[in-house]
């Protein structure tokens, strides 16, 4: 007994045929903050009051940080001591925090680390934030109008 | 006296194969399908190249169709996702078929570009459009690779 069997498997059914492209996007670093504030840059010391107490700004400056990697906010001043007057007044008469925060640091040359986050747009959490400063310089010093540079920097990490 | 029976069977199978031949092909050729983003403005705006890449037919049958289709991005820990990227038939030259015209935001089925397309031996072209779709900065710094497939089916 002899007999051939035939499968012919899938001859009903329909042929395909494929293509390919292969397409990249190149991505770089993105790192953004607008900086903002509803507050004046002028703390003016008015009262006996100030002297004693010193000046509290809250939300002195706002940012909003955009960027596509994990990052680190710092700020540091420009020079060690302000600028003007008569008197040698150093940065740290003025202290800064994150809004709502706890305590104050005092400001130097060196970097303070404000904020660390991780990427996003400025709608993620913790990239829209503010800052409090506070200035207490006693009384110590001369009368007089005194100036110090604030140097924000986003980095990448 | 014992009866012996022999049995034998020769056994075909036959496969019907994906493999393209000389009339039955889609040949898709890049032009240029590199997205390099510079500026944020890039970034949050998209691009888009024209005659990015085109593919042409060659099919016996009446009737074909190509369908598209891509998956996520690979090369980097957040993948982009196939919908950020699209494609769009600008022109046809060659034998007759009926395109969509408007833009395809990819995903991982496919979806029809050519429908009906006439049996033809010389071939049809199909001119093309690649987006890239507005992007976040959700995506770390990169090179994204995609692969995009084009499938034509035959009835």
């Amino acid at each position: 007994m002899t007999g051939i069997l035939v499968c012919v498997l899938g001859m009903a059914k329909a042929q395909s045929f494929s293509g390919t492209i292969t397409p990249d996007v190149t991505i770089p670093a993105f790192t953004n903050v607008i900086i903002s504030s509803t507050t004046s840059a002028t703390v003016p010391f008015s009262t006996t009051n100030d002297y004693l107490n010193g000046i509290t700004v809250l939300n002195f400056n706002s940012f909003q940080v955009r960027c596509n990697k994990s990052w680190q906010f710092t700020i540091q001043t420009t020079t060690a001591n302000f600028t003007g007057g008569t008197s040698t007044i150093p940065a740290s008469i003025v202290g800064v925090r994150l809004n709502g925060g706890n305590s104050f640091y005092p400001l130097s040359t060196t970097v303070l680390i404000l904020k660390s986050g991780t990427l996003g747009d400025v709608t993620a959490t913790g990239h829209s934030f503010s800052i409090d400063v506070s200035a207490n310089p006693g009384f110590n010093y001369n009368g007089g109008t005194y100036s110090i540079g604030l140097q924000y920097t986003l980095t990448a990490q | 006296m014992k009866a012996f029976v022999t049995c034998s069977f020769f056994l075909l199978i036959v496969f019907a194969g994906n493999g393209q031949d000389k009339s039955n092909k889609i040949t898709v050729t890049e032009s240029n399908c590199s997205f390099n983003i510079s500026t944020i403005a890039n970034l949050l705006a998209g691009q888009s190249t024209a005659n990015a890449f085109s593919f042409q037919v060659l099919s016996k049958a009446n009737s074909y169709h190509v369908y598209v289709k891509g998956a996520n991005s690979t090369g980097t820990t957040t993948p982009i996702p196939p919908n950020k990227l699209g494609v769009q038939v600008t022109s046809r030259t060659g034998a007759a078929a009926t395109y969509n015209s408007s833009k395809i935001l990819l995903s991982t089925v496919d979806q029809a570009l050519v429908t009906n397309g006439s049996s033809t031996s010389t071939g049809a072209t199909f001119s093309c459009t690649l987006f890239l779709e507005p992007l976040d900065f959700s995506y770390v710094p990169g090179v994204y690779n995609f692969v995009v497939t084009f499938t034509m089916t035959q009835p």
